[in-house]
């Protein structure tokens, strides 16, 4: 057993824990905080996604040792913040959104996606410019921040929930970074 | 939403884990219990207080077994911790020992249910001599073995057969595996006592049911229950039956112990398997006489629900051509199966889906491409209006002319028969294996007209001072039709929606029946608005506040109410291609047609089709064409003012079959079984490539 | 100084690491942990998990003009940003396919090489790459460390044969350009492995002629092949090579590696063979071939 310190949605938390229980486990069993699946042993159903110092990871593959003074926000506490606003409005606009199975799960696949995006709106160059700078001779360069259909067919195989098609979540996605550019939500 | 009381015990609740039966089907010989601590508890069958049993609508099953296991996962034990990882614990050191059995008892006989319209025989002996059916069949049975010499008998019956104006017949089957929930959802099901009140917070589609089991098992009366109803989605209607054996479990638990119980499971809801063979017989100048359809079902362990499961796989067999007789013969079967008795609805979607199949089939027998086929033979007939009443037909086949301009379905059909000449399937080099497939059926929600045992569908309204109205009903508030009903209420009486309320869970909480089968919407509206007009006529005249009681009355059931009504169609088209390297399925184009009523946002609805859609071609063992490849169009067709009732188990069926269709003219192949997967492609054409 | 509890050990140097292996009788490394916290592996009670993600020394990246040294708990994220300077597509293209960028965050290169009975894409890619694997054996008095060729570290049906105590400190992989890769991945490995085949694929081309061929092909559940008789049927051989020998060379590997592993599914069999022919195909389309040939 171990003593984990960690914030939680803005709190500061201590908790008396095994060493390798996974923080999905944690969150459901120990904070009593409602998910739709704490362990899905090896299925990966992409249902646990939590954000760990602003950056989305799975819940059920971090053991609370790796926690120890970590930020962890739940989706509850995501739905506060402007970028959820921002996806939100984007799904309303679109008169799109995932089912109610994967729709936090689905939400914040978009956030890690446009998380990403972020790098390259912030270095405020095109995408030319910044494959130019790392380009060396005959190398294909990975625009890893550009938001494609391989993209997003990608980062959604991690959700084992299959009620939107590729062509739905790529006009979510650039939708969302659009709005978030004109907007400034960064 | 009812707010929660809130308890001491409740915030450290009894963790419960029920331990299930694992390895083969075998007599339980002993338990061996390890030590526990004085917090923790095992619960066996002999603990319960009342009735070891789940009561539904008359039929019965255990709750924890304590002697012959029936099926694999069966509740055995419910283990009680103070946590989670204590109660897996013991659960983990808990020994059982079996005896093998050689007849495992308990299963039920088969049920043998049959339906008959038109006079079966009398038309077959019409055309032909039966005596020269059955000789010629014999000669063809016996040759089975040997396919060429088969092939000559039948190509000399079915000459002879034509010059004598004699029947032929066309057969095809189709075999529908079991399947189950996935992922599992975990369910969580709470229950405490308060003061004399046992509070039980479930995810749930039918409350009453709750109520029941948990008075019957525990021997305490009904009003000293409420059950709250927890949010959930529940898609394929799977929150019945289960949720009512966890709450009874956890009811039991508090009982015994004094202390909040919470029980998590995450076991599955299963759907039943079934086999549908299915023969229609022709004359020879190929009109349509009669057809013979034979279905198994195979209920698990303890079937429920039969009698209704064969009226709507009968709604949904029911041939849309015109035909003077049909006979259908249904064997409901148990195993060893876990029980699969509600999921995905009653069997509509694979009914509808198996005589769309079917009815493609027969037309490419008889010389007609799918949509020529429906063209010329959807009709109405005296068999449809025994089956159910239907909108509108002449307008469907209109309908079904524009979709097939816009899916250009006869040109891509003409185009991808060209594929049959090739001589080596999904060549790597040159793939080319595509099919298009084509279907139209009516929709039906809620049961049956001839379901008894059901609570009447009711719902009672209040309308207060200050324009305050309260829908009683024990249909979530929280579900997408609650704002039809609200809206409908705002339109009838004229009041303010926020000052439209649902009545907290309690003993006076109407019991609207189960919420499956979307019975929460169409007649749910139907009902507000007999409440609305019963209101209307009290209003200005009797005193405030005034209650009315709005019930649906059940049609008077005499020989010929059809059991079903039908108020919406569906026509679909799916395109695809087989990719020659995974060898998997790829849906490049969907095309919808819904004729429907009202409803309130289109583009809403039309998302949740959407979603619909992709989910029934997953399941079917479908891959989306990425990115902008894959395209779906959807358009509605408004056949009244009404709200619509639900399309989804019509909706499921026609893509599904549609799907099957277009992958049977890619490959050039039969598909027989649903879903598919690369492993049965291969399977099938591997002595092509 | 490393941090200890009763089940979980945190060693700052691999001397440290050297010390608890002989204290502990029973225990795990662990690395991204992907794999033991997705299987469950985590709950087997009484184990020690040995962190060794903090050693410096395996989480460091050396390059020279030929190879990259890469420290095992490096995670594939990491990888791939330094990688756009220096890897060839063909790794790159397998770590961008590995996993979404949620779960790169956390996939290590050792975690990856050493899921105990399953390959996933990155060994497969990397055996082709001739990469070699240093490892030092901590149950030996004296640390000595060794190269070996990744291939070396599975057995027929892909198995892990590292012995317990065996640690992997870093793989070296070779700086060397092709003309042509290819890396495919049908099936999903995580969620079917039984339907799933992986290929890489890389060949020069010396004006219409083909040498150095070398692929990989990758059951997750029953194990690499590196396939010596493609190379010997296709060095040297002029393209565009015709389908019925693209065919002939298809099927001849399937068939061996048939013969070697009957657990292979027929699906993955006929998977493989495909995707072979279309990788073949793909070096250069013969449209002749096509024309003329009656295979079609």
């Amino acid at each position: 057993m171990m003593k984990l310190t960690f914030t939680l949605n803005k709190n500061r938390l201590e908790l008396l824990v095994d060493e390798m229980k996974p923080l999905s486990q944690i969150l459901y069993e120990d904070l009593k905080i409602e998910t739709k699946e704490r362990n899905c042993r090896g299925k990966v159903c992409g249902n646990c996604m939590v954000l760990v110092d602003k950056e989305p990871t799975l819940g059920c593959l971090i053991p609370a040792f790796k926690l120890q003074k970590k930020t962890v926000t739940t989706f509850e506490q995501f739905k506060q913040t402007a970028h959820y606003r921002n996806i939100r409005r984007i799904y309303d606009q679109l008169n799109i959104e995932p089912c109610p199975n994967c729709y936090e799960a689905k939400t914040l696949i978009f956030e890690s996606i446009l998380l990403k995006a972020k790098t390259r709106i912030k270095q405020g160059v095109p995408l030319d410019d910044f494959s130019k700078k790392f380009a060396t001779k005959g190398k294909k360069i990975f625009s890893e921040t550009e938001i494609t259909g391989n993209t997003v067919d990608r980062e959604f195989q991690i959700s084992s929930c299959h009620c939107m098609n590729s062509q739905e979540l790529l006009e979510i996605a650039l939708k969302a970074e659009e709005d978030r550019i004109k907007r400034r939500v960064l | 939403m009812a707010k929660k009381k809130k308890s001491i015990s409740r915030e450290n609740p009894l963790q419960g884990i029920i331990v299930r039966a694992e390895g083969g089907i075998r007599q339980i010989a002993t338990h061996t219990f390890p030590e526990i601590d004085s917090d923790c508890r095992i619960i066996q069958a002999k603990d319960i207080i009342g009735n070891n049993r789940i009561e539904i609508l008359k039929k019965a099953f255990p709750l924890l077994n304590s002697s012959t296991i029936t099926y694999i996962g069966q509740p055995l034990l419910l283990v009680l911790a103070p946590t989670l990882d204590k109660a897996e614990t013991i659960r983990d050191k808990i020994k059982t020992t079996y005896k093998s059995v050689e007849d495992v008892k308990g299963l039920k006989e088969p049920q043998i249910i049959s339906y008959k319209f038109g006079d079966f025989e009398g038309e077959l002996n019409k055309v032909s001599n039966e005596k020269n059916i059955a000789d010629n069949k014999n000669a063809a049975d016996s040759s089975k073995d040997n396919k060429n010499t088969k092939e000559t008998i039948d190509e000399k019956v079915d000459e002879e057969l034509t010059k004598k104006g004699i029947l032929l017949n066309f057969s095809s089957k189709i075999h529908l595996k079991r399947q189950k929930t996935e992922p599992n959802p975990i369910y969580k099901v709470l229950s405490e006592l308060n003061d004399d009140i046992l509070d039980i917070y479930a995810p749930t589609q039918w409350p009453a049911l709750i109520l029941d089991n948990v008075a019957a098992a525990c021997s305490i009366k009904k009003n000293k229950i409420i059950v709250h109803k927890e949010d959930h989605f529940s898609p394929k209607d799977e929150k019945l039956i289960l949720p009512a054996v966890l709450s009874t479990l956890a009811a039991i638990g508090t009982l015994l112990t004094g202390k909040s119980v919470e029980i998590h499971s995450t076991y599955p809801t299963f759907k039943s398997e079934a086999f549908i063979n299915r023969i229609t017989w022709i004359d020879g100048e190929n009109n349509l006489i009669a057809e013979e359809i034979e279905v198994t079902i195979d209920q698990g362990a303890y079937p429920l629900f039969s009698e209704e499961i064969t009226r709507h796989y009968l709604a949904g067999l029911m041939p849309l051509y015109k035909i003077r007789a049909l006979k259908v013969l249904f064997t409901i079967t148990s195993s060893n199966n876990p029980p699969s008795n509600f999921f995905d609805g009653l069997g509509y979607i694979n009914a509808v889906a198996s005589s769309q199949i079917h009815s493609t089939k027969l037309g490419k027998h008889l010389g007609y491409s799918p949509f020529l086929w429906r063209e010329y033979n959807l009709k109405e007939n005296e068999i449809q209006s025994q089956i159910m009443t239907l909108s509108n037909m002449a307008e469907q086949k209109a309908l079904l002319e524009i979709l097939e301009e816009e899916s250009y379905f006869n040109r891509k059909y003409a185009a991808y028969k060209v594929s049959k000449s090739l001589k080596i399937k999904l060549s790597t080099f040159s793939p080319y294996a595509r099919g298009i497939g084509l279907s139209i059926a009516p929709g039906i929600s809620g049961f049956s007209n001839y379901f008894v045992g059901l609570p009447k569908q009711s719902i009672a309204l209040t309308l207060d001072v200050g324009g305050k109205v309260e829908i009683n009903t024990s249909f979530s508030p929280k579900s997408k039709s609650a704002s039809i009903w609200k809206r409908t209420i705002c339109a009838e009486l004229d009041v303010d929606q926020k000052g439209i309320k649902f009545k907290e869970e309690g003993a006076e909480l109407k019991d609207s029946g189960p919420s499956v089968l979307s019975r929460n919407s169409g007649n749910m509206t139907a009902l507000i608005k007999k409440a609305c007009a019963q209101i209307t006529e009290k209003r200005f005249i009797q005193g405030l506040p005034i209650e009315v009681i709005s019930e649906i009355d059940r049609p008077v059931i005499k020989q010929g109410t059809p059991y079903f009504n039908s108020t919406t169609w569906i026509a679909s088209v799916v395109e695809l291609r087989i990719d020659p390297i995974t060898i998997e399925p790829t849906v490049f184009n969907v095309t919808l047609f819904c004729s429907l009523g009202t409803v309130v946002n289109e583009n809403e609805y039309i998302a949740k089709i959407k979603h619909s859609v992709i989910s029934t071609l997953i399941e079917a063992g479908a891959k989306l064409a990425p990115g902008g490849d894959f395209r779906i169009e959807i358009k509605l067709n408004h056949l009244s003012d009404t709200y619509t009732d639900s399309v989804s188990s019509v909706l499921k069926g026609t893509i599904l079959a549609s799907f099957t269709s277009a992958l049977g003219m890619a490959l050039n192949e039969d598909i027989e079984t649903l879903p598919t997967s690369s492993e049965d492609l291969l399977e099938l054409i591997k002595d092509k490539i | 100084m490393f941090y200890s509890s009763k089940n979980l050990i945190i060693p700052t140097t691999i001397a440290e690491l050297h010390v608890i292996i002989k204290l502990e009788p029973d225990y795990m490394f662990y690395s991204g942990g992907t794999f033991i916290m997705n299987r469950g592996l985590y709950l087997k009670k009484g184990q020690t998990i040995i962190d060794i993600t903090h050693i410096k020394e395996l989480s460091e990246i050396i390059r020279n003009i030929r190879f990259v040294d890469v420290g095992c708990t490096v995670t594939a994220n990491k990888l791939l940003e330094i990688g756009k300077l220096a890897f060839n597509d063909l790794l790159l293209d397998t770590l961008h396919n590995t996993a979404t960028h949620i779960v790169r965050n956390q996939i290590t290169v050792g975690g990856a090489i050493c899921t105990p009975n399953i390959r996933y894409s990155l060994p497969g890619t990397l055996a082709m790459m001739n990469t070699v694997v240093e490892v030092v054996d901590l149950t030996q008095e004296k640390l000595t460390s060794k190269l070996i060729p990744i291939e070396k570290l599975y057995d027929i049906k892909g198995k892990l044969l590292l012995e317990k105590g065996v640690l992997i400190k870093k793989i070296r992989i070779s700086l060397e350009n092709y003309d042509f890769e290819k890396y495919v991945c049908v099936g999903d490995p995580i969620r079917k492995p039984e339907s799933t085949v992986i290929i890489s694929f890389r060949a020069n081309i010396d004006q219409t002629v083909l040498n150095k061929v070398n692929m990989c092909i990758t059951f997750p559940t029953c194990g690499l092949y590196l396939s010596e008789a493609m190379a010997l049927e296709l060095n040297g051989a002029q393209l565009p090579l015709s389908i019925s020998r693209t065919i002939v060379i298809s099927e001849t590997i399937t068939t061996n590696i048939k013969t070697e592993n009957k657990e292979i599914s027929a699906i993955q069999i006929e998977r493989c063979k495909r995707l072979i022919q279309s990788i073949l195909f793909e070096i250069e389309p013969n449209q002749e071939s096509i024309k003329n040939n009656d295979y079609l």
